[in-house]
């Protein structure tokens, strides 16, 4: 099919040797790309083994929009079952990455096996070799790109771990082009436990494009769009600004979200970050829109830079109670180095303060210092001391030292919670609740529900019913792939990414049909979690945000999340248990074995 | 007993401290003075306005359903004025006022023609030892002691009250009827005129905080300002008030001609409930919050 290369690499790295695999046209029809896809063949070579164990795949996926230069589409995804959950984990990335790897000729890479020495896999036209990454072995990623560069050319991108991934931190990322991250659900350990320090790639074949004129003309309206009001905060001051927002509607989780504003929120919100710590823009490859915010220290040291989000702000700021930008960008530059997922660093050491506090845990967790934040950041990710128990997670951490210290650990599934208080935005309860991945926010984007409409709902039907449809949307954008940012520059998403989908590989799919493949791709993401031992009572909050009495008029309740969870099951055709009936499977062409 | 009251405004000429005609300076975009007949034409049935001579008499012709009237006694100040009313009153009983009030009161008005029985002469408030003496009721009986007075070249006011039946409407009882009321006042100089148009901006209005964040927060170089408003506003009037305290806010944040936000802004009352509606209902310290409207992040 157009658009695609209808193939991909099947990896074994116990043996260093590869395949090629053909994709057949219906597959790529039903599953897209992106998170659809890379699920698909996760689901297919799926061992359910232990997620660190060789056999678990490590698939990289592009997208049909991938490659086109489409303004935004530089995107891969990531699928492996996560060492973090146990379940299915993905995790998105962007920028060169993308399209070098997917004008290799293939659309995707399925990493199986572990090497016995440590591995650089470099992929350029069709062509595959298993390079030694002894001398890489230990470094950060930004060591490791700055010397693969050197190396291999500065044509190549590289995705790479550093240390985290290496010493199997469960909530180690892969990094990409310098300052992307696929950072969540614990990728990087897994190729990290393949003994696999990078992949660098670089292609260079034409995507053949069905309609290349009217993709072109396309590719113009929609630069046009993304520069409207609708990308305005993205373009100009970026996310770190959501910060002052939720601190002022008791939403921003403070100190290992026991409670819900920060007293010194104006320290670090990206209001002031901007006016003080301002570096400079950034873009991925084939963006127009440029969210990415560099910002620098201004205290005596030498200065650092770092790209920051609010995610990254609230969970290493916010909820460690830490108000000083400097410690902020300083600790997120390190997550960087190391590899190293800045939300669940952040409030699996938010964990590990309270549980030290109550007596759960016996060593005193001392992040008075940003030398010693800094500190307990590296012993993380090089499992030393303390360290060693916190590269776990905060379920496995918790369960580990046992006790009530669970009742301190803020996670869904095992991922840790991002920085949005759940327990006034319904619609981001449950999905964060539901969400296959665990505590995600941006599978179902479901906080748009809560705060776009004329109020708040709070009628669990409506709210279940909204949910859903924003998480097939959400596979949908995740699977072709358009970036987040971009989405509300459509005037009728369905149609006009059916359009282009047409348009480019020439194989008409309908808006209802694209609403279908991301009804399937979320099916098929649940299958694969129920293969892997999911059952109801896993779709839960923690404790902490259902029974929290002292946060006047709280929506949720344990009682009001079940009801919108009865109500997700029933719009999704499941069962009151939460399981995918046959039939539902049969009518979505889902093979089940 | 008449229950019919004439009402009698004082509106001799130039006033020497504020150095302008104060019942002709603009207040709320017309003549003070309307103000004034305004506050009183519901509870009157006639309106006399007292001038000097007959060129201010000529100046003031524009104003329509009211009676003109030179004073009897020329020079003889308010006591002059209340007794060319008087004398030319169809009523028994009418409220004198002077024209430079802008605040007059309809309750307060009400209430001392309530208290105005057969055996009254004058209803005069009181506040702060003050009587109000051109803010007061007086009738007919009143005009052969202010004769009396003013024959003796004797201008002040307050001496009639001894001498006729008056009653006084306490500071106490005026809170009861209109707390903090600024029925009584007047204008004297330019500050006064300052003062008197900051009350009129808040008056039966509601105080209420605009709040800002991000570029909207760094546009506005504030966290947020408090405005005065109506309770019921649509939200086209909520924006043009915002544009008009903080107009660098139009173009980035507000669209141009002030109407509405630009789409990459939501307005939320107390949080997030976004206003969509055309009427808005506020109440006094609601927060309007301005935020992105890409939740994204």
């Amino acid at each position: 099919m157009n658009g695609y290369n209808n193939k991909y690499l099947l990896i074994n790295l116990d043996d260093l040797t590869f395949e090629e695999e053909k994709i057949e046209d219906q597959i790529l029809y039903d599953y897209l790309g992106g998170t659809g896809l890379s699920t698909y063949l996760l689901n297919k070579y799926s061992s359910n083994d232990d997620p660190l164990s060789p056999s678990n795949p490590l698939v990289f996926c592009s997208s049909p929009l991938t490659g086109t230069r489409l303004t935004t589409t530089s995107k891969y995804s990531i699928a492996t079952r996560s060492p973090l959950t146990n379940f299915i984990g993905d995790s998105m990335s962007s920028s060169y990455f993308a399209d070098k790897l997917k004008k290799t000729g293939f659309d995707a890479l399925v990493i199986r096996g572990k090497s016995n020495k440590y591995k650089l896999i470099k992929i350029t036209n069709s062509k595959v070799e298993f390079l030694d990454a002894t001398n890489i072995w230990g470094k950060t990623t930004s060591e490791t790109e700055s010397l693969l560069s050197t190396n291999l050319g500065s044509d190549f991108s590289f995705a790479s771990i550093g240390p985290a991934g290496e010493n199997l931190v469960r909530f180690a990322g892969i990094k990409n082009d310098g300052g992307r991250m696929a950072a969540r659900t614990g990728v990087g350990a897994v190729m990290g436990s393949k003994n696999l320090k990078a992949i660098a790639v670089n292609g260079n074949q034409q995507i053949k494009i069905y309609n290349a004129q009217k993709i072109n003309e396309i590719r113009k309206e929609l630069s046009i769009k993304s520069l409207g009001d609708s990308t305005e905060k993205y373009r100009t001051t970026g996310t770190t600004i959501n910060m002052s927002l939720l601190n002022r509607l008791e939403m921003l989780p403070t100190k290992n979200f026991s409670e819900s504003t920060f007293k010194e929120s104006t320290k670090i919100e990206g209001e002031n970050l901007i006016k003080n710590h301002f570096s400079k823009k950034a873009h991925c490859a084939n963006c127009t829109i440029g969210c990415e915010k560099i910002f620098v220290t201004n205290d005596n040291n030498d200065p650092i830079t770092s790209r920051l989000e609010f995610q990254t702000t609230a969970s290493l700021g916010s909820n460690l109670g830490i108000n000083d930008p400097n410690w902020i960008i300083r600790a997120s530059s390190l997550c960087d180095d190391l590899g190293m997922d800045t939300i669940s660093t952040g409030v699996t050491i938010s964990w590990a303060i309270e549980a030290s506090n109550n007596g759960h845990l016996k060593e005193p967790i001392d992040i008075s210092t940003e030398q010693k934040l800094l500190e307990l950041i590296k012993n993380i990710a090089y499992r030393n001391s303390i360290g060693n128990l916190l590269a776990e997670g905060s379920k496995i951490a918790s369960e580990t030292i046992g006790n009530k210290s669970y009742l301190y650990a803020m996670h869904v599934k095992g991922l840790e919670i991002p920085s949005y208080d759940p327990r006034n935005l319904p619609a981001l309860a449950l999905a964060l609740s539901v969400s296959t991945k665990g505590a995600c926010h941006n599978r179902a984007s479901a906080y748009d529900i809560d705060f776009n409409n004329k109020e708040i709902f709070i009628d669990p039907q409506i709210i279940a019913k909204k949910t859903k449809e924003s998480e097939d949307y959400s596979a949908v954008l995740d699977s072709m792939i358009w970036c987040k940012f971009l989405r509300k520059s459509f005037d009728d998403f369905y149609y006009e990414s059916s359009d282009i989908y047409s348009h480019l590989t020439g194989e008409i799919i309908s808006p209802e049909k694209l609403k279908i493949a991301g009804e399937r791709i979320n099916n098929l993401k649940k299958l694969f979690n129920i293969n892997n031992g999911w059952v109801r009572k896993d779709d839960n909050l923690p404790e902490r945000l259902l029974k929290n009495k002292s946060k006047k008029n709280q929506i949720i309740s344990n009682n009001f999340l079940d009801s919108m969870i009865d109500n997700y099951y029933y719009f999704r055709d499941w069962d009151k248990n939460g399981n995918i009936p046959t039939k539902k499977l049969k009518q979505l062409n889902i093979k089940s074995d | 007993m008449n229950d019919l009251l004439t009402g009698i405004i004082l509106a001799g000429g130039k006033s020497r401290r504020l150095g302008r005609d104060k019942a002709l300076e603009l207040f709320n975009e017309r003549p003070l003075i309307f103000s004034v007949i305004d506050a009183i034409r519901s509870s009157v049935d006639e309106i006399i306005l007292i001038v000097n001579d007959s060129a201010r008499k000529k100046e003031l012709a524009f104003i329509k359903n009211v009676k003109i009237v030179v004073d009897t006694y020329s020079d003889s100040g308010s006591l002059g004025g209340i007794y060319s009313g008087l004398l030319e009153a169809k009523n028994s009983n009418a409220i004198v006022l002077a024209c430079d009030m802008p605040f007059v009161s309809k309750n307060i008005i009400n209430t001392m023609k309530n208290r105005m029985g057969s055996n009254v002469d004058i209803v005069v408030p009181e506040t702060d030892g003050y009587k109000h003496s051109t803010h007061a009721i007086y009738n007919k009986n009143c005009l052969e002691v202010i004769d009396q007075q003013l024959k003796q070249n004797e201008y002040k006011i307050s001496k009639i009250f001894s001498k006729c039946k008056t009653i006084i409407i306490t500071e106490n009882e005026i809170d009861e009827i209109e707390p903090n009321s600024k029925s009584f006042f007047n204008i004297n100089n330019e500050s006064d005129l300052d003062k008197a148009n900051q009350i009129f901006n808040t008056m039966g209005k509601i105080k209420i905080k605009i709040e800002f964040f991000g570029t909207a927060k760094l546009v506005a170089k504030q966290d947020f300002i408090h405005l005065y408003t109506k309770k019921q506003v649509t939200e086209n009037e909520l924006i043009k008030l915002i544009s008009k305290a903080k107009p660098d806010l139009i173009g980035q944040i507000i669209k141009k001609d002030t109407n509405e936000l630009k789409k990459s802004y939501n307005l939320g009352i107390n949080g997030i409930k976004n206003i969509s509606d055309k009427k808005i209902f506020l109440q006094k310290n609601d927060s309007i919050l301005i935020f992105s409207s890409q939740s994204g992040g």
